[in-house]
């Protein structure tokens, strides 16, 4: 691929932020009609328990109490990705919170009656909420898992003796990173709509092909079919995945034979719904006196939560992908996943990166001040270059990771230089530097394949209906395909629609995960439209147009003589040259790398310990920028939630288990008046696989950024961060203890 | 291991709610009588029914045409029951006669919640950590009890706010205002509150003082602090404030005063904060918040001064 | 005996049932009107994506009880200017300022009631104003440099 096109400035097409904007975008919640019957569950108020007996009768009595659901009518049933271990209603609860029974009733008020009624006996059992407890407890959680370890890595990589033996310094430390709730504005909401044996999935999840194929096994034993149509969805963030609320839905649904609907309040969707892995990790680094970065060293334990869903691909990612960022010699990490009574896990934006960059982004920033070399020259010496095969065997293509590096650098400097250090004795002020370093997709995921197809439709009104199970969540994937094909076909955009999701006339898509959708779409939109356009230079030759009529005048002549049905191609895309990963996590997962650099200065206010981010610089390699409006939204939300993660936002749970901070206001997710300016930075690289030289920026800007300002709190006051998040009671503790 | 019957976890929905909406006391107080719960803004209690299920049946409180009123005479100024607090804040007389309650009220929320949330409400939710608490106690306020026979009592806020979410209303009472005491010539008074988020937090600490000093605007004549979110309730820091009067307000003087006041307060260790953080926050704010509140004596004099 | 509530919503009267009086205003103005612009994000009064007008000052429909606002002007961002809407919105999208969206609906209706107010609040940052609408996709900047311009 080398169709090099210039860059495209400000807003492409904005057609769906506009209707956003309006207030006429519709989430799953919006569509449900009058008359819907509501669906509602008891959950379980212990960490670990089993279910001795439950007693519907109370609530069937209840007028306007419609069904109830039992975990017995779920038996054989379990969800995972790829591992199944999550019952849909448990008998025995592993988490506070845990869907025991369900109701479906006529209105709300008759479902908070039938709920409030039910009778469910509890046998106590002893819990787990953290690692270390899970590790030391007598009572597996499943019992495939004895001993509560769901499993093990190891990654083993170049001459480790020999590597060891270069080193001159280590450094080393061992880090603790919190879960944290995904926290999407959209609650959870799952609207079923029968249609004779039909069964509709209205649900605002991002991989609709995949719960399609998930689901449709399941109903197929009901006797039912099943389609997933995709709403609006109001945010994810990598939580909004198979769940038990759809499998509830789906079984009322077609119990009951109509529409029933299920929105979680906000304190339900946290208390069930999934988090960030919290991680402990002991990291050391070594590198010899002239700055070279020699081996590493990984030992870490996730938390898994009650149910697997992404923690094992987390957990492994979270091992090793970060090493690729430095030409390391040698590389050693094991990882163990281990079930606890928490929340269950899931992935969250960056996949574990977060966790191990919080880790090893401060240790490179310590060897730099043991060695005395500035950190930012530091990276640069070990950066990996482009045609790098790193010791994971990841195939380097475009690689603007230098050059991230030398933008910030200068930023930082100019900034130093117009706020020379001022004198304070209250605030003190510092900056920091980190990286990170992103994969386009995972060739892990699904083994049978990695690729993306997108269709082009001429609809018999004459629009153009790009179709796709690659979806929109905010990322602006819809205006993204609309600009590859309204440029392509030189057609106006307000000829064109798009349709994402909908698992009746879309083609199969694995979804918007793993920073894919831009690239793996976007190629596949430009390949649909190289066989449309071809589609319709055959059709004018037939219907006497020149070969060369412009595809508008086609597309018109198709319409007026009734030949619309002619005019339709299915683009796809699939790397070639990408690699399943061993056990280990070794192979090139990604057909591209997307790499990024990331600085701030912070103000610390000594007697509160109160961090203040003054100003963020992040510097990205993210390809050719297709939309600048849209990479900069992605990188100002990403380094946001990044600081959401490494300043406030954690799940609490006490020692039952209980989530002590179940809503907006305990949580702490930033508010405007949290906003940090943030510039950024993009590289001029180009990549050559990519759509128009394109590669991702959806998770690489969250990465990097607790331990850039770990390091800002560190060169400011002295102290180091290990835990997370740094709260301003940590950072007063640290600077009484260590200061 | 003993089987246990446990209570079920229920979804936070708002359960289905009784709502009467009277237009006089009279009425208001036969709801009260039947069993109904007050509202006033809602922001608390609505959130409360939700996640607990109850109160189901409530009264509101923003049909009594009174309840609605601010009335300033000379220094006393007396806040309705049924009064927003963004009416409140968004005063200029009130911010400068009550300026450390217009500080905690202006803080509360959001501009939304603000436009909901009532004084009163506030004060009757008795957190330790209510924003506008604080100030109230260094105004002086007392609230104004009614109960259905039309008797009225007036208790200072200090024992009118009992324990954490507890007051010393009687069944069948209600509050019907708040009535403050502003400030005089050279008073100042000013509120902080210490948050991890720069909005629509609760206060891990707060702290409200009031000042009044000698004619020579140098030697304080009389202080008062108020600790919030540090003790079961709002705390007096009267011993704190002691060592101001008759002394200027050098560092050492602040010190010594923020360092008592520390010592003073009850702390919890709880989710959002240990004891002894909180403590050193407290520490931390009187400092601030006294030359705040002494700020405003000088700087007002300056602008009498400049007209 | 009255068995109806009226509403003043969006300039026109609108009656709904008397067993609406103890709902949720979100779920009266979503679940009986149909206005489905109106979001819920939390139900707690922390998000800010229910915000509507009442009487001209915004409010969170999930804290509000229906039937306390009988007598009052309700507007939800269906009813809006339609100039504003459009300005409002060409300016979002050419900032950047809409991700998933589901908070817009919300800042939209803040957008329209500083756009009125003049010059009482006009002082006040947009971070201090807008604190009470949470978004999680975007980090708020181009959604202050869309209010900004829309100034
Ligand atoms: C998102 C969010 C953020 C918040 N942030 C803050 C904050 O920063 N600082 C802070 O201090 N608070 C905060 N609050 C709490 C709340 O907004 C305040 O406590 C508010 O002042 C309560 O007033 P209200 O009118 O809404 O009271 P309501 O909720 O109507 O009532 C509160 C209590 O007072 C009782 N009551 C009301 N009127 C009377 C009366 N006349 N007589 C007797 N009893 C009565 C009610 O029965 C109830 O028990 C927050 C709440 C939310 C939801
Ligand atoms: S839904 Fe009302 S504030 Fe969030
Ligand atoms: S755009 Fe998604 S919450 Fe604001």
């Amino acid at each position: 691929m080398s169709e090099i096109q210039p860059p495209v400035q400000g807003p492409v097409s904005a057609t769906r932020a506009t209707e956003r904007a309006r207030g006429l975008a519709r989430y799953a919640a919006d569509l449900i009609l009058p008359g819907t019957v509501l669906v509602g569950v008891a959950r379980s108020p212990h960490a670990h328990a089993r279910v001795i007996s439950i007693d519907t009768k109370p609530a069937l009595e209840i007028p306007g109490v419609l069904a109830v659901l039992t975990p017995a009518d779920f038996d054989g049933i379990e969800l995972g990705h790829p591992d199944t271990d999550e019952p849909v209603l448990t008998r025995v609860a592993r988490y506070v919170g845990e869907a025991v029974v369900a109701v479906a009733a006529s209105d709300q008020d008759s479902l908070l009656r039938g709920i409030e009624a039910l009778h469910i006996d509890y046998q106590v059992l002893p819990h787990a909420c953290s690692v270390a407890d899970a590790l030391t407890l007598d009572q597996p959680l499943h019992a495939a898992y004895p001993d509560n370890v769901v499993r093990r890595f190891n990654a083993k990589r170049g001459d480790w003796q020999a590597a060891e033996q270069r080193v001159s310094t280590w450094v080393s430390g061992t880090f603790q990173t919190q879960a944290v709730p995904h926290a999407y504005l959209e609650p959870r909401a799952t609207l079923v709509r029968v249609n004779g044996e039909l069964l509709e999935l209205v649900t605002g999840s991002h991989f609709p092909s995949v719960l399609a194929e998930t689901y449709r096994e399941i109903v197929a034993g009901w006797g039912a079919q099943l389609e997933v149509v995709t709403p609006d969805i109001g945010g994810s963030f990598g939580a909004k995945w198979e769940h038990p609320t759809h499998l509830i839905c789906l079984a009322f649904a077609h119990r009951l034979g109509c529409d029933v609907a299920m929105v979680l309040p906000r304190r339900d969707d946290m208390i069930a719904g999934r988090t960030r892995l919290a991680m402990r990790i002991q990291m050391r680094i070594g590198a010899t006196d002239d700055g070279e970065l020699v081996a590493k060293e990984t030992v870490l334990w996730a938390d898994n939560g009650a149910y697997s869903a992404h923690g094992p691909a987390v957990t492994l990612a979270a091992a090793i992908r970060m090493d690729n960022l430095y030409r390391f010699s040698a590389l050693n990490a094991k990882a163990q996943l281990v079930y606890t009574n928490n929340i269950p896990s899931e992935c969250f934006r960056g996949f574990g990166s977060p966790q191990s960059a919080f880790a090893q982004e401060q240790l490179i920033d310590e060897l730099a001040e043991r060695l005395g070399i500035d950190p930012i020259e530091l990276r640069r010496r070990n950066a990996v270059r482009a045609g790098d095969t790193t010791l994971h065997g990841w195939q380097v293509g475009s690689c603007g990771f230098t050059e991230c590096l030398d933008a910030i650098q200068q930023r930082v400097q100019a900034h130093q230089h117009e706020n020379p250090p001022s004198i304070n004795s209250r605030y003190r002020f510092g900056y920091g530097v980190a990286a990170g370093t992103h994969g386009i997709s995972n060739r892990g995921y699904d083994r049978r394949f990695d690729r993306a197809l997108l269709s082009l439709v001429l609809a018999p009104d004459g629009m153009l209906c790009i179709e796709s199970g690659e979806v929109e969540i905010g990322c602006g994937t819809v205006d993204l395909f609309g600009a590859i094909v309204a440029e392509r076909l030189k057609l106006d955009r307000e000829r064109i629609r798009v349709v994402l999701g909908d698992t009746a006339t879309v083609p199969y898509g694995l979804g918007c995960f793993a920073s894919r959708t831009a690239f793996f779409g976007g190629r596949a939109a430009l390949d649909a439209s190289r066989q449309f356009a071809r589609a319709c230079s055959h059709l004018a030759i037939e219907i006497g147009l020149p070969a060369k009529a412009s595809i508008a005048t086609v597309i018109d002549t198709a319409v007026a003589v009734g030949r619309t049905t002619e005019l339709r191609a299915t683009g796809r895309y699939e790397p070639k040259h990408v690699t399943l990963p061993d056990e280990s996590g070794y192979g090139n997962t990604s057909p591209a790398y997307t790499f990024g650099a990331h600085a701030c200065c912070v103000r610390i206010d000594i007697v509160t310990g109160l961090t203040n981010v003054v100003h963020y610089w992040a510097a990205h390699d993210t390809g050719r920028v297709l939309n600048l409006q849209r990479a900069r939204g992605q990188v100002v939300g990403g380094v946001h939630q990044g600081l959401g993660f490494a300043l406030a936002e954690t799940t609490l749970v006490d020692n039952h288990g209980r989530l002590q901070n179940p809503g907006y206001l305990d949580d702490r997710v930033a508010t405007f008046a949290d906003a940090v300016p943030v510039e950024c930075i993009f590289t001029s690289t180009f990549e050559q696989e990519g759509p128009n030289g394109a590669k991702s920026i959806a998770e690489p800007p969250i990465i990097p950024v607790a331990a850039c300002v770990a390091n800002a709190i560190h060169n400011a006051t002295g102290t180091r961060q290990r835990r997370l998040p740094m709260t301003p009671e940590r950072i007063w503790r640290s600077l009484h203890t260590e200061g | 291991m003993m089987p246990t019957v446990s209570p079920v976890l229920r979804p936070s929905y708002l359960p289905p709610v009784e709502l009467h909406r009277p237009n006089d006391l009279g009425e208001l107080f036969a709801c009260v009588a039947a069993g109904a719960c007050p509202l006033a803004g809602g922001t608390d209690l609505v959130v409360w029914a939700s996640q607990r299920g109850e109160p189901r049946q409530l009264a509101w409180t923003g049909g009594i045409d009174e309840w609605h009123i601010v009335d300033i005479s000379g220094q006393q100024v007396r806040i309705g029951a049924a009064v927003p607090l963004s009416r409140i804040a968004r005063s200029g007389e009130l911010r400068s006669l009550i300026s450390a309650v217009i500080e905690g009220a202006s803080v509360v929320g959001s501009v939304q919640l603000r436009n909901q949330a009532t004084l009163v409400g506030n004060v009757c939710t008795a957190s330790p950590g209510g924003d506008t608490l604080p100030g109230l106690y260094v105004h002086d306020a007392m609230v104004d009890v009614v109960n259905a026979a039309g008797s009225r009592r007036s208790i200072k806020i200090s024992e009118f706010i009992c324990a954490p979410g507890k007051t010393n209303l009687a069944p069948g009472e209600l509050v019907a205002g708040v009535t403050v005491r502003g400030l005089g010539p050279l008073e100042g008074s000013a509120f902080c509150r210490f948050t991890q988020r720069n909005a629509l937090d609760l206060a891990l600490a707060s702290v409200a003082a009031r000042v009044r000093f000698e004619s020579d605007e140098q030697t304080v004549a009389q202080a008062s602090i108020a600790l919030g979110a540090v003790g079961p309730t709002v705390l007096d820091a009267g011993q704190a404030a002691a060592l101001l009067v008759g002394r200027t307000l050098e560092p050492t003087q602040l010190r010594e005063c923020a360092n008592l006041a520390a010592e003073c307060c009850q702390p919890i260790t709880d989710h959002r904060a240990s004891a002894d953080y909180r403590r050193q926050l407290v520490r931390a704010l009187t400092e601030e918040i006294v030359l705040a509140a002494a700020k405003q004596v000088t700087a007002g004099c300056a602008s009498v001064e400049a007209s | 005996m009255k068995t109806q509530l009226t509403l003043r919503v969006n300039g026109a009267p609108r009656d709904v049932p008397l067993s609406f009086v103890g709902r949720r205003l979100l779920d009266t103005l979503r679940l009986e009107l149909g206005l489905m612009g109106v979001k819920e994000g939390c139900g707690e009064g922390d998000c800010g994506a229910c915000t509507v007008l009442i009487d001209g000052e915004p409010m969170c429909s999930c804290l509000l009880l229906t039937g306390v606002v009988e007598k009052c002007e309700i507007t939800t961002i269906e009813g809006l200017p339609a100039a504003f809407l459009t300005r409002f919105s060409a300016i979002c999208a050419e900032y950047g300022a809409v991700q998933c969206g589901y908070c817009t609906p919300g800042i939209a209706v803040m957008a329209a009631w500083l756009h009125a107010g003049g010059t009482e609040l006009g002082d006040q940052p947009i971070s201090k104003l807008f604190a009470g609408n949470l978004c999680r996709c975007t980090g708020y900047q181009q959604i202050i440099e869309a209010l900004t311009a829309l100034r």
